[in-house]
């Protein structure tokens, strides 16, 4: 923290742009430590609070144009490479696209304050057909927001974070060895975790031949197409004889489904 | 979900559609709305 400190107040504002458009094109880099940082020394007159936000929007927009673009071009297809390589991809795609369909663009405004989502929804905006100019809106508006909480809060709090970095300090190179083995120890957590979820996974799904074979054989599995109505309007092919059912409606329809007979789920 | 909810006989389909489509089955492709205005 402390050499982030003298980083930002060294290398001012091309290092916010340079970071904050790393991190919007989904490199696993903190950008928002950086924002509250750079609003402390803005404080202090270090550096200009307004070019900061307007550098720190710039490099967001710029970087979530680019996925907007690869979701209009690549559909869902970008979602699912991006949802693959999140450390919570199992449910990854549905939920994105749960909430994008709720709360449809007004969602980017908030998008960048939910981890996962924020990554996720400017291609899903460009899978869903949205109007670049619209995108470009709530886009600006979610990027200020966001740059804006993290710059306002080293503004506010600078006398606080002052002291949390000169205790930093003090604390020597040992605290940033706890502070990194601890985030080491978060991410080969959630690693082991998706590792065990896969392997349960592979245990228990069934391959399109076996169910063709099912199928074939007369022993009528419940097939259930899973999908939002969102994907299933953009994609309205099913497998032959699939209930449609959201996994929003479960509760509702529960009692459509028996318990006596194989039920195979699917989506995309 | 199912399974919190009692269903036993439940498994995920490996690959989703796209593998059912990949391996060259058929598929319906009824637009929704008449399978909504159905339900």
């Amino acid at each position: 923290m402390f050499s982030l400190t003298q980083s930002v107040a060294s290398y001012g504002l091309p290092l916010v742009i340079g970071v904050v458009l790393l991190e919007q094109l989904g490199l696993p880099i903190p950008a928002i430590p950086v924002l509250v940082v750079a609003g402390a020394l803005a404080v202090d007159g270090k550096l200009a609070a307004w070019q900061v936000l307007l550098g720190a929007v710039a490099a967001s927009v710029a970087a979530d144009s680019l996925w907007f673009a690869l979701g209009r071009v690549q559909g869902n297809r970008i979602l699912k490479t991006l949802c693959r390589i999140s450390l919570s991809p199992d449910s990854c795609v549905r939920q994105t696209e749960s909430v994008f369909e709720r709360y449809g663009m007004p969602s980017l405004l908030l998008a960048k304050f939910i981890p996962g989502f924020s990554t996720v929804a400017p291609p899903m905006a460009g899978a869903v057909g949205a109007r670049l100019t619209t995108f470009l809106l709530y886009d600006s508006g979610g990027a200020l927001l966001w740059a804006g909480a993290g710059v306002v809060a080293g503004m506010l709090f600078h006398r606080a974070i002052d002291r949390v970095i000169a205790a930093i300090a003090s604390l020597g190179s040992g605290a940033l060895v706890l502070l990194g083995a601890g985030l080491a120890v978060f991410v080969a957590l959630k690693w082991w975790q998706r590792r065990r979820f896969y392997r349960m996974l592979r245990m228990a799904r069934i391959s399109v031949d076996e169910l063709r074979s099912l199928m074939d054989e007369g022993k009528s599995p419940v097939v259930v197409d899973v999908r939002t109505p969102g994907a299933l309007d953009r994609d309205p092919r099913r497998i032959p004889g699939a209930v449609v059912l959201a996994a929003s409606e479960l509760d509702a329809r529960l009692a459509e489904l028996p318990r006596d007979r194989e039920i195979i789920l699917y989506c995309t | 979900m199912l399974i919190d909810r009692g269903f036993r006989l439940v498994r995920p389909l490996a690959g989703g559609l796209d593998a059912w489509i990949g391996a060259g089955y058929a598929v319906e492709a009824e637009p929704l709305i008449a399978i909504r205005g159905a339900s």
